[in-house]
Protein backbone atom coordinates (compact mmCIF):
# COMPACT_ATOMS: atom_id res chain seq x y z
CA UNK A 1 0.00 0.00 0.00
CA UNK A 2 2.87 2.33 0.73
CA UNK A 3 4.21 1.83 -3.09
CA UNK A 4 0.99 2.75 -4.26
CA UNK A 5 0.78 6.03 -2.34
CA UNK A 6 4.22 7.02 -2.58
CA UNK A 7 4.06 5.78 -6.73
CA UNK A 8 0.84 8.05 -6.72
CA UNK A 9 2.47 11.26 -5.49
CA UNK A 10 5.31 10.59 -7.94
CA UNK A 11 3.52 10.03 -10.63
CA UNK A 12 1.18 13.54 -9.91
CA UNK A 13 4.39 15.24 -9.85
CA UNK A 14 5.32 13.72 -13.13
CA UNK A 15 2.70 15.00 -14.85
CA UNK A 16 1.74 18.74 -13.00
CA UNK A 17 5.70 19.13 -12.70
CA UNK A 18 4.73 21.86 -10.35
CA UNK A 19 6.93 20.91 -6.98
CA UNK A 20 9.99 20.88 -8.24
CA UNK A 21 10.05 23.35 -10.70
CA UNK A 22 8.52 26.04 -7.92
CA UNK A 23 11.15 24.81 -5.64
CA UNK A 24 14.33 24.79 -8.49
CA UNK A 25 13.20 28.07 -9.36
CA UNK A 26 12.79 29.37 -6.24
CA UNK A 27 16.20 28.50 -5.25
CA UNK A 28 18.00 29.57 -8.26
CA UNK A 29 16.57 32.86 -8.49
CA UNK A 30 17.28 33.47 -4.86
CA UNK A 31 21.29 32.04 -5.69
CA UNK A 32 21.30 34.83 -7.99
CA UNK A 33 20.89 37.11 -6.02
CA UNK A 34 23.28 35.95 -3.63
CA UNK A 35 25.22 35.90 -5.97
CA UNK A 36 24.84 39.82 -7.33
CA UNK A 37 24.70 41.06 -3.69
CA UNK A 38 28.20 39.25 -2.41
CA UNK A 39 29.69 40.03 -5.46
CA UNK A 40 32.43 42.19 -4.06
CA UNK A 41 33.45 40.21 -1.09
CA UNK A 42 33.10 36.27 -1.35
CA UNK A 43 35.25 36.35 2.25
CA UNK A 44 32.01 37.90 3.62
CA UNK A 45 29.89 34.80 1.55
CA UNK A 46 31.76 32.06 2.54
CA UNK A 47 31.88 33.01 6.41
CA UNK A 48 27.10 33.13 5.65
CA UNK A 49 26.92 30.31 3.14
CA UNK A 50 25.64 27.77 5.64
CA UNK A 51 23.16 29.65 6.86
CA UNK A 52 21.64 31.40 3.43
CA UNK A 53 21.81 27.96 2.38
CA UNK A 54 20.12 26.72 4.65
CA UNK A 55 17.63 29.01 4.39
CA UNK A 56 16.95 28.65 0.62
CA UNK A 57 16.33 25.10 1.65
CA UNK A 58 13.50 25.88 3.90
CA UNK A 59 11.71 28.37 2.22
CA UNK A 60 11.58 25.72 -0.91
CA UNK A 61 10.38 23.00 1.36
CA UNK A 62 7.86 25.17 2.44
CA UNK A 63 6.85 25.96 -1.25
CA UNK A 64 7.15 22.18 -2.10
CA UNK A 65 5.07 20.72 0.93
CA UNK A 66 2.10 23.25 0.32
CA UNK A 67 2.09 22.50 -2.93
CA UNK A 68 2.23 18.88 -2.47
CA UNK A 69 -0.75 19.13 0.20
CA UNK A 70 -2.49 21.14 -2.00
CA UNK A 71 -3.05 18.77 -4.46
CA UNK A 72 -4.75 16.79 -2.04
CA UNK A 73 -7.05 19.15 -1.60
CA UNK A 74 -8.26 19.59 -5.50
CA UNK A 75 -11.42 17.54 -6.28
CA UNK A 76 -10.97 16.57 -2.61
CA UNK A 77 -9.19 13.88 -3.96
CA UNK A 78 -7.74 13.51 -0.10
CA UNK A 79 -11.02 11.86 0.46
CA UNK A 80 -10.03 8.70 -1.79
CA UNK A 81 -7.08 8.09 0.63
CA UNK A 82 -8.79 8.51 4.39
CA UNK A 83 -12.02 6.62 3.05
CA UNK A 84 -10.45 3.71 2.03
CA UNK A 85 -9.00 0.81 3.93
CA UNK A 86 -5.48 2.55 4.46
CA UNK A 87 -3.29 2.65 7.77
CA UNK A 88 -3.01 5.86 7.73
CA UNK A 89 0.51 6.23 8.95
CA UNK A 90 1.05 4.99 5.60
CA UNK A 91 -0.26 8.23 4.53
CA UNK A 92 2.70 9.77 6.50
CA UNK A 93 4.82 7.78 5.36
CA UNK A 94 4.66 8.19 1.81
CA UNK A 95 4.39 11.85 1.98
CA UNK A 96 7.69 11.98 4.16
CA UNK A 97 9.39 10.24 1.80
CA UNK A 98 7.91 11.72 -1.42
CA UNK A 99 8.49 15.45 0.57
CA UNK A 100 12.01 14.20 1.14
CA UNK A 101 12.55 12.98 -2.59
CA UNK A 102 11.10 16.39 -3.81
CA UNK A 103 13.83 18.24 -1.37
CA UNK A 104 16.32 16.22 -2.86
CA UNK A 105 16.29 16.62 -6.36
CA UNK A 106 15.01 20.75 -5.83
CA UNK A 107 18.81 20.76 -3.90
CA UNK A 108 20.72 18.63 -6.84
CA UNK A 109 20.18 21.44 -9.39
CA UNK A 110 20.24 23.95 -6.20
CA UNK A 111 23.45 23.03 -4.27
CA UNK A 112 26.03 22.85 -7.28
CA UNK A 113 24.64 26.37 -8.70
CA UNK A 114 25.49 27.64 -5.15
CA UNK A 115 28.63 26.32 -5.16
CA UNK A 116 29.44 27.70 -8.95
CA UNK A 117 27.99 31.19 -8.65
CA UNK A 118 29.57 32.05 -5.06
CA UNK A 119 33.11 30.01 -5.87
CA UNK A 120 33.00 28.24 -2.14
CA UNK A 121 35.57 25.68 -2.28
CA UNK A 122 33.92 21.54 -2.31
CA UNK A 123 34.31 20.25 1.69
CA UNK A 124 36.93 17.65 2.51
CA UNK A 125 34.71 16.08 4.23
CA UNK A 126 32.20 15.36 1.63
CA UNK A 127 30.87 12.34 2.66
CA UNK A 128 29.32 13.66 6.01
CA UNK A 129 28.47 16.97 4.54
CA UNK A 130 25.79 14.95 2.44
CA UNK A 131 25.56 12.85 5.31
CA UNK A 132 24.00 15.96 6.81
CA UNK A 133 22.35 17.35 4.02
CA UNK A 134 20.11 14.25 3.68
CA UNK A 135 19.52 13.78 7.34
CA UNK A 136 18.15 17.22 7.52
CA UNK A 137 16.16 16.82 4.58
CA UNK A 138 14.67 13.89 5.93
CA UNK A 139 14.12 15.97 9.32
CA UNK A 140 12.14 18.61 7.37
CA UNK A 141 10.22 16.63 5.61
CA UNK A 142 9.21 14.86 8.65
CA UNK A 143 8.33 17.78 10.29
CA UNK A 144 6.54 19.37 7.48
CA UNK A 145 4.64 16.75 6.31
CA UNK A 146 3.48 15.91 10.22
CA UNK A 147 2.49 20.16 9.86
CA UNK A 148 0.92 20.00 6.43
CA UNK A 149 -1.23 17.29 7.50
CA UNK A 150 -2.39 19.05 10.48
CA UNK A 151 -3.25 22.41 8.11
CA UNK A 152 -4.17 20.49 5.49
CA UNK A 153 -8.27 20.89 6.43
CA UNK A 154 -7.79 24.66 7.67
CA UNK A 155 -9.09 27.55 5.10
CA UNK A 156 -6.15 29.33 5.10
CA UNK A 157 -3.51 26.13 5.43
CA UNK A 158 -0.73 28.74 3.07
CA UNK A 159 -0.74 31.07 6.01
CA UNK A 160 -0.82 28.53 8.79
CA UNK A 161 1.84 25.93 7.53
CA UNK A 162 5.06 29.04 7.88
CA UNK A 163 3.66 29.97 10.83
CA UNK A 164 3.66 26.09 12.64
CA UNK A 165 6.95 24.44 10.66
CA UNK A 166 9.35 27.31 11.31
CA UNK A 167 9.13 27.38 14.79
CA UNK A 168 9.44 23.28 14.90
CA UNK A 169 12.33 23.33 12.21
CA UNK A 170 14.43 25.93 13.57
CA UNK A 171 16.47 23.75 16.15
CA UNK A 172 16.59 21.61 13.13
CA UNK A 173 18.10 23.83 11.07
CA UNK A 174 19.96 25.55 13.54
CA UNK A 175 21.91 22.61 13.94
CA UNK A 176 22.51 22.17 10.04
CA UNK A 177 23.82 24.97 9.82
CA UNK A 178 26.33 24.24 12.72
CA UNK A 179 27.35 21.44 11.16
CA UNK A 180 27.75 22.21 7.34
CA UNK A 181 29.64 25.54 8.88
CA UNK A 182 31.83 23.27 10.82
CA UNK A 183 32.31 20.77 8.17
CA UNK A 184 33.19 23.42 5.76
CA UNK A 185 35.54 24.98 8.15
CA UNK A 186 37.40 21.56 8.35
CA UNK A 187 36.96 21.26 11.41
CA UNK A 188 36.83 17.15 12.71
CA UNK A 189 33.38 15.46 13.70
CA UNK A 190 33.99 15.26 17.57
CA UNK A 191 33.81 18.82 17.56
CA UNK A 192 30.89 19.17 15.93
CA UNK A 193 28.79 15.85 16.70
CA UNK A 194 26.26 17.33 18.88
CA UNK A 195 25.02 19.13 16.18
CA UNK A 196 24.89 16.01 14.34
CA UNK A 197 22.90 14.09 17.48
CA UNK A 198 20.04 16.85 17.16
CA UNK A 199 20.02 16.21 13.23
CA UNK A 200 19.24 12.02 13.98
CA UNK A 201 17.15 12.79 17.18
CA UNK A 202 14.74 15.20 15.45
CA UNK A 203 14.64 12.91 12.58
CA UNK A 204 13.32 9.69 14.74
CA UNK A 205 11.20 12.20 17.23
CA UNK A 206 9.19 13.62 13.97
CA UNK A 207 9.03 10.56 11.89
CA UNK A 208 7.62 8.10 14.97
CA UNK A 209 5.11 10.94 16.19
CA UNK A 210 4.08 11.61 12.43
CA UNK A 211 3.32 7.61 12.34
CA UNK A 212 1.61 7.47 15.64
CA UNK A 213 -0.72 10.63 15.26
CA UNK A 214 -1.25 10.93 11.71
CA UNK A 215 -4.41 9.00 11.90
CA UNK A 216 -6.07 11.49 14.32
CA UNK A 217 -4.39 14.53 12.74
CA UNK A 218 -5.95 13.89 9.05
CA UNK A 219 -9.44 13.88 9.61
CA UNK A 220 -11.92 16.73 9.72
CA UNK B 1 -24.51 -5.15 9.53
CA UNK B 2 -23.93 -1.13 10.13
CA UNK B 3 -25.07 0.14 13.47
CA UNK B 4 -24.20 4.00 14.13
CA UNK B 5 -24.66 4.69 17.85
CA UNK B 6 -25.44 7.98 19.27
CA UNK B 7 -22.82 10.02 16.83
CA UNK B 8 -22.36 13.66 17.41
CA UNK B 9 -20.69 16.51 15.94
CA UNK B 10 -20.10 19.82 16.04
CA UNK B 11 -18.16 22.12 13.82
CA UNK B 12 -16.72 25.31 16.01
CA UNK B 13 -19.37 24.79 18.56
CA UNK B 14 -22.00 24.29 16.13
CA UNK B 15 -23.86 20.82 16.66
CA UNK B 16 -24.02 19.51 13.32
CA UNK B 17 -25.19 15.80 14.17
CA UNK B 18 -27.40 15.68 17.65
CA UNK B 19 -26.93 12.33 18.97
CA UNK B 20 -27.57 10.27 15.70
CA UNK B 21 -28.60 6.86 15.29
CA UNK B 22 -29.59 4.00 12.88
CA UNK B 23 -29.66 0.64 11.93
CA UNK B 24 -29.29 -0.93 8.27
CA UNK B 25 -29.65 -4.36 7.72
CA UNK B 26 -28.15 -6.63 5.10
CA UNK B 27 -30.08 -5.30 1.39
CA UNK B 28 -31.15 -2.02 2.93
CA UNK B 29 -31.43 0.35 0.77
CA UNK B 30 -31.92 3.61 3.50
CA UNK B 31 -32.33 6.98 2.04
CA UNK B 32 -31.68 9.97 4.29
CA UNK B 33 -33.20 13.15 3.22
CA UNK B 34 -32.74 17.21 4.75
CA UNK B 35 -32.67 20.60 3.28
CA UNK B 36 -28.88 22.19 2.62
CA UNK B 37 -26.54 22.09 5.40
CA UNK B 38 -29.08 19.49 7.33
CA UNK B 39 -25.67 17.15 8.21
CA UNK B 40 -26.36 14.90 5.60
CA UNK B 41 -23.19 14.92 3.83
CA UNK B 42 -21.43 15.51 7.15
CA UNK B 43 -23.04 12.38 8.43
CA UNK B 44 -21.83 10.12 5.29
CA UNK B 45 -18.57 11.73 5.46
CA UNK B 46 -18.26 10.21 9.32
CA UNK B 47 -19.59 6.87 8.41
CA UNK B 48 -16.72 6.83 5.24
CA UNK B 49 -14.05 8.21 8.16
CA UNK B 50 -13.25 11.37 6.48
CA UNK B 51 -14.40 13.36 9.43
CA UNK B 52 -14.25 12.32 13.10
CA UNK B 53 -17.37 12.65 15.26
CA UNK B 54 -17.05 13.87 18.59
CA UNK B 55 -18.71 11.26 20.25
CA UNK B 56 -20.44 7.89 19.93
CA UNK B 57 -19.49 4.79 17.74
CA UNK B 58 -20.24 3.08 14.34
CA UNK B 59 -20.36 -0.49 14.01
CA UNK B 60 -20.05 -2.83 10.76
CA UNK B 61 -20.86 -6.91 11.23
CA UNK B 62 -20.05 -6.07 15.27
CA UNK B 63 -16.12 -4.16 14.72
CA UNK B 64 -15.71 -0.22 15.59
CA UNK B 65 -15.33 1.68 12.17
CA UNK B 66 -14.15 4.26 14.69
CA UNK B 67 -11.45 1.96 16.77
CA UNK B 68 -11.41 -1.09 14.29
CA UNK B 69 -8.47 -1.51 12.29
CA UNK B 70 -8.06 0.08 9.05
CA UNK B 71 -9.77 -3.45 7.55
CA UNK B 72 -12.73 -3.01 8.76
CA UNK B 73 -14.17 -0.43 6.64
CA UNK B 74 -12.82 -2.62 3.65
CA UNK B 75 -16.52 -3.22 2.26
CA UNK B 76 -17.88 0.68 2.84
CA UNK B 77 -17.25 2.24 -0.38
CA UNK B 78 -18.27 6.61 -0.89
CA UNK B 79 -18.94 7.85 -3.37
CA UNK B 80 -19.22 11.68 -3.31
CA UNK B 81 -20.53 14.72 -5.06
CA UNK B 82 -16.98 16.15 -4.62
CA UNK B 83 -15.11 13.46 -6.81
CA UNK B 84 -12.57 12.01 -4.58
CA UNK B 85 -10.16 11.59 -7.39
CA UNK B 86 -6.65 13.51 -8.56
CA UNK B 87 -7.35 15.86 -11.02
CA UNK B 88 -4.07 15.53 -12.89
CA UNK B 89 -4.09 11.36 -13.42
CA UNK B 90 -6.24 10.43 -16.09
CA UNK B 91 -9.45 8.31 -15.33
CA UNK B 92 -7.98 4.68 -15.85
CA UNK B 93 -5.17 5.73 -13.37
CA UNK B 94 -7.60 7.04 -11.22
CA UNK B 95 -9.39 3.45 -11.04
CA UNK B 96 -6.35 1.71 -10.82
CA UNK B 97 -5.57 3.64 -7.81
CA UNK B 98 -8.43 3.67 -6.21
CA UNK B 99 -8.64 -0.61 -6.80
CA UNK B 100 -5.07 -0.42 -5.58
CA UNK B 101 -6.31 1.05 -2.05
CA UNK B 102 -9.13 -1.26 -1.29
CA UNK B 103 -6.79 -3.95 -2.18
CA UNK B 104 -7.58 -5.04 -5.42
CA UNK B 105 -5.48 -5.93 -8.02
CA UNK B 106 -7.62 -4.90 -11.45
CA UNK B 107 -5.91 -5.30 -14.92
CA UNK B 108 -6.27 -2.95 -17.59
CA UNK B 109 -9.02 -5.00 -19.57
CA UNK B 110 -11.40 -4.84 -16.15
CA UNK B 111 -10.61 -0.93 -15.85
CA UNK B 112 -11.88 -0.69 -19.30
CA UNK B 113 -14.81 -2.55 -19.54
CA UNK B 114 -15.94 -0.57 -16.08
CA UNK B 115 -15.44 2.68 -18.09
CA UNK B 116 -17.23 1.33 -21.26
CA UNK B 117 -20.50 0.75 -18.41
CA UNK B 118 -20.03 4.46 -17.50
CA UNK B 119 -19.87 5.72 -21.10
CA UNK B 120 -16.25 6.71 -20.64
CA UNK B 121 -14.22 5.04 -22.34
CA UNK B 122 -12.97 7.24 -24.91
CA UNK B 123 -12.04 9.98 -22.64
CA UNK B 124 -9.88 6.66 -20.61
CA UNK B 125 -6.40 9.00 -21.42
CA UNK B 126 -7.83 11.84 -20.42
CA UNK B 127 -6.86 13.64 -17.15
CA UNK B 128 -9.57 13.83 -15.50
CA UNK B 129 -9.60 17.50 -14.33
CA UNK B 130 -10.69 18.13 -18.12
CA UNK B 131 -13.60 16.01 -17.68
CA UNK B 132 -17.13 17.45 -16.87
CA UNK B 133 -19.01 18.02 -13.96
CA UNK B 134 -21.34 14.70 -15.31
CA UNK B 135 -18.24 12.89 -16.28
CA UNK B 136 -16.39 12.84 -12.57
CA UNK B 137 -20.28 11.42 -11.43
CA UNK B 138 -19.69 8.98 -14.01
CA UNK B 139 -16.32 7.96 -13.14
CA UNK B 140 -17.23 7.82 -9.52
CA UNK B 141 -19.85 5.67 -10.48
CA UNK B 142 -16.88 2.97 -11.92
CA UNK B 143 -15.42 2.86 -8.83
CA UNK B 144 -18.60 0.62 -7.94
CA UNK B 145 -17.99 -1.18 -10.66
CA UNK B 146 -13.87 -2.51 -9.35
CA UNK B 147 -14.14 -2.09 -5.43
CA UNK B 148 -16.29 -5.13 -3.96
CA UNK B 149 -18.20 -2.95 -1.88
CA UNK B 150 -20.73 -4.69 1.23
CA UNK B 151 -22.26 -1.14 1.63
CA UNK B 152 -22.14 2.00 -0.61
CA UNK B 153 -22.71 5.28 0.29
CA UNK B 154 -24.06 7.98 -2.51
CA UNK B 155 -23.86 11.09 -1.59
CA UNK B 156 -26.42 13.51 -4.02
CA UNK B 157 -25.61 10.92 -6.60
CA UNK B 158 -27.58 12.56 -9.47
CA UNK B 159 -25.97 15.70 -8.86
CA UNK B 160 -24.26 17.44 -12.44
CA UNK B 161 -25.47 14.47 -14.25
CA UNK B 162 -27.78 15.27 -17.44
CA UNK B 163 -30.56 13.24 -18.94
CA UNK B 164 -28.23 10.10 -19.55
CA UNK B 165 -26.12 9.98 -16.62
CA UNK B 166 -29.54 10.55 -14.47
CA UNK B 167 -30.95 7.15 -16.30
CA UNK B 168 -27.26 5.50 -15.72
CA UNK B 169 -27.98 6.02 -11.96
CA UNK B 170 -30.88 4.74 -12.18
CA UNK B 171 -30.24 1.56 -13.95
CA UNK B 172 -27.50 0.86 -11.35
CA UNK B 173 -29.75 1.58 -8.15
CA UNK B 174 -32.36 -0.63 -9.65
CA UNK B 175 -30.02 -3.48 -10.04
CA UNK B 176 -28.88 -2.88 -7.12
CA UNK B 177 -31.50 -3.37 -5.11
CA UNK B 178 -32.70 -6.20 -7.21
CA UNK B 179 -29.59 -7.87 -5.59
CA UNK B 180 -29.92 -6.80 -2.47
CA UNK B 181 -27.11 -4.48 -2.07
CA UNK B 182 -27.04 -2.21 1.11
CA UNK B 183 -27.17 1.52 0.65
CA UNK B 184 -26.97 4.68 2.34
CA UNK B 185 -28.21 7.14 -0.27
CA UNK B 186 -28.18 10.93 0.73
CA UNK B 187 -30.66 13.15 -1.47
CA UNK B 188 -32.60 16.42 -0.84
CA UNK B 189 -35.21 15.05 -2.95
CA UNK B 190 -37.53 12.59 -0.94
CA UNK B 191 -39.57 11.71 -3.58
CA UNK B 192 -36.49 10.57 -5.80
CA UNK B 193 -35.71 8.07 -2.83
CA UNK B 194 -38.89 7.17 -2.30
CA UNK B 195 -37.78 4.75 -5.69
CA UNK B 196 -34.96 3.15 -4.93
CA UNK B 197 -35.00 2.95 -0.83
CA UNK B 198 -36.97 0.87 1.45
CA UNK B 199 -36.42 3.10 4.56
CA UNK B 200 -36.17 6.85 4.53
CA UNK B 201 -34.88 9.01 7.41
CA UNK B 202 -35.04 12.93 7.69
CA UNK B 203 -32.24 14.90 8.88
CA UNK B 204 -33.14 18.27 10.12
CA UNK B 205 -30.82 20.33 12.44
CA UNK B 206 -28.83 17.76 13.06
CA UNK B 207 -31.85 15.07 14.42
CA UNK B 208 -32.11 11.76 12.21
CA UNK B 209 -35.99 10.83 12.44
CA UNK B 210 -37.27 8.14 10.62
CA UNK B 211 -39.22 9.74 7.85
CA UNK B 212 -42.50 7.79 7.97
CA UNK B 213 -42.82 8.17 11.68
CA UNK B 214 -42.51 11.83 11.57
CA UNK B 215 -44.91 12.35 8.94
CA UNK B 216 -47.50 10.16 10.49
Amino acid sequence: MFTALLKKDLLIELRSKEIVISMAAFGVSVILLYSFSFNESPRTFSIFASGLIWMVFLFISVLGLHRSFSLEKEFDAIGLILSAPVDRSLIFLSKWVSGFLFLLIAQIIIVPLFWLFLDLDIPEQIGLWLLIFIMTDLGIAAIGSLVAGITLRARMSEVLLPILLFPLVSPLLIAAVKSTDAILMGLPFEEWKIWAAIIFTFVIAFSVTGVLIFEYVSEE
Amino acid sequence: MLEIQNVSKSFFMRPVLKNVSLKVEDGDSVGIAGANGAGKTTLLRTLARISACDSGDILLDGESLLKGKPNVRAGVLFISHHPNLYPVLTGEENLLLTARLYGQTKSAGEISSALEEVGLSRFRWDPIRNYSRGMLQRLGLAKTLIVPWKLLLLDEPTTGLDEDGSRLIEQFLLRWRKEGRSMIIVSHDIGWLETYCNVIYSLSGGVLKNYNESEG
